[in-house]
């Protein structure tokens, strides 16, 4: 009898160590489950990450004339340019395209004192095509691009450069 | 009279001249073009025309005029130095966004993505202390020998004419820099910076105008048969 009693509580606290066991198993799985879709869906959203693309009322050369005004204008500076279209004339190939790396020096500096790898990023790319008769600006939006660091000043300066350029496009589809 | 009426014409000539050098950088940075191309388009030649209507004085035997005119650059010059040891006392306080004859070099010889050189902190440096000349030309010709506090007035309305410029909006800090730190560093410096340019001009200017015109003197001279024509 005494042995049946022994034999039953044996059995009862293996039971319930395996149940525990499989709790914890459960629940280890669910967490690596989890965490495994976040970072998936983190790089699914980096993957989706969309320019913006602004259809300028203006051709070409006047869209390149407002953009210069327009960054001016926005409070900050034409750092560098690159026609690509006059780059790859070189090539043979005959199309209307020019980027403008904007930005102003108390912006990078900021940036910059903040996290130096932010070079990635900054200056700004602003692109001017021409695409079946129409002429469009694109850009990441800096916020988008900023998200990536691990840094709140670097965010921050992101959302302020987002309302600049989205003010900038403003202009350029007047 | 009619030498009046020459050294009038001449007078007026100059000023335009000197007036477009100070007036390329904010035009640039307003997006209108780049410095470097308006530097070759405008600003070297009008200072050549400059130093081509002194020799043209000079063949005129006009000495008067070219006196003024190189008191002018001189006080510029001079009050420019006194400019730079406030600026450069404000920079390294970090009162300054940036370093301004740097920035004009990197501009004027369109090498902003490559960052100063020795060569375009030259043309940035020359290009600064030919805007004080011009301002000083200017000054002379204008007042002829004014004074010392005319000197600062004029300096501190340059300093003005800087702050709501172009220049300030594109460098993102905003009219008179107020977006710049607290607000307060940017326009204390640059007033002071331009206070001491006039202050320095006019007194320079004072000491060695002497019996030189001012322009209301000349446009009188030049239109007044009775009056006696300046010399």
């Amino acid at each position: 009898m005494q042995q049946l009693i022994l034999h039953k509580t044996l059995f009862k606290k293996n039971k319930i160590m395996k149940t525990q066991k499989l709790k914890g198993s459960v629940l280890l799985f669910a967490t690596i489950l989890m965490l495994g879709m976040a970072g998936f869906t983190k790089s699914v959203n980096a993957q989706t990450i969309k320019p913006v693309v602004v259809k300028s009322s203006k051709n070409y050369d006047g869209t390149i004339s407002a953009i210069k005004k327009a960054v001016s204008g926005g409070g900050m500076m034409v750092l560098s340019e690159l026609n690509q279209g006059k780059v790859l004339s070189m090539t043979g190939l005959s199309i209307n395209a020019h980027s403008f790396f904007i930005g102003n020096p108390t912006v990078g500096k900021e940036a910059f004192s903040a996290d130096p790898s932010v070079g990635l990023v900054i200056p700004v790319r602003i692109n001017v095509y021409e695409q079946n008769g129409a002429v469009y600006v694109n850009y990441f939006k800096p916020s988008d691009l900023f998200s990536s660091f691990n840094n709140a000043k670097v965010k921050m300066l992101g959302e302020k450069l987002d309302s600049k350029l989205a003010m900038m496009m403003k202009m350029i589809s007047m | 009279m009619k030498q009046a009426k020459t050294k009038l014409i001449i007078v007026i000539i100059v000023l335009i001249l000197a007036g477009i050098a100070p007036n390329l950088f904010p035009y640039a940075l307003a997006g209108n073009a780049t410095l470097s191309s308006l530097a070759t388009k405008y600003l070297i030649p009008s200072a050549a025309l400059i130093f081509i209507i002194t020799f043209i004085n000079f063949l005129l035997k006009y000495k008067d005029l070219n006196h003024q005119i190189y008191n002018g650059i001189l006080a510029g010059l001079i009050g420019t130095i006194g400019l730079e040891i406030i600026r450069e006392i404000g920079f390294r306080m970090d009162w300054m966004p940036g370093d301004l004859p740097k920035l004009m070099g990197v501009l004027l010889l369109n090498r902003f993505a490559d960052g100063p050189s020795f060569w375009s902190n030259v043309a940035g440096w020359a290009y600064h202390f030919w805007n004080g000349a011009v301002f000083g030309i200017i000054f002379s010709l204008l007042l002829g020998r004014g004074k010392t506090w005319m000197g600062m007035v004029y300096g501190f309305l340059l300093g003005i004419g800087f702050m709501i410029s172009p220049v300030t909006r594109s460098l993102g800090i905003g009219a008179f820099g107020f977006g710049f730190r607290d607000g307060y560093q940017f326009i204390i410096t640059v007033t002071l910076a331009h206070l001491a340019f006039g202050g320095i001009l006019g007194m320079i200017i004072y000491k060695m105008n002497k019996e030189k015109p001012n322009i209301v003197k000349r446009i009188q001279s030049a239109f007044n048969n009775k009056q006696k024509s300046v010399s």
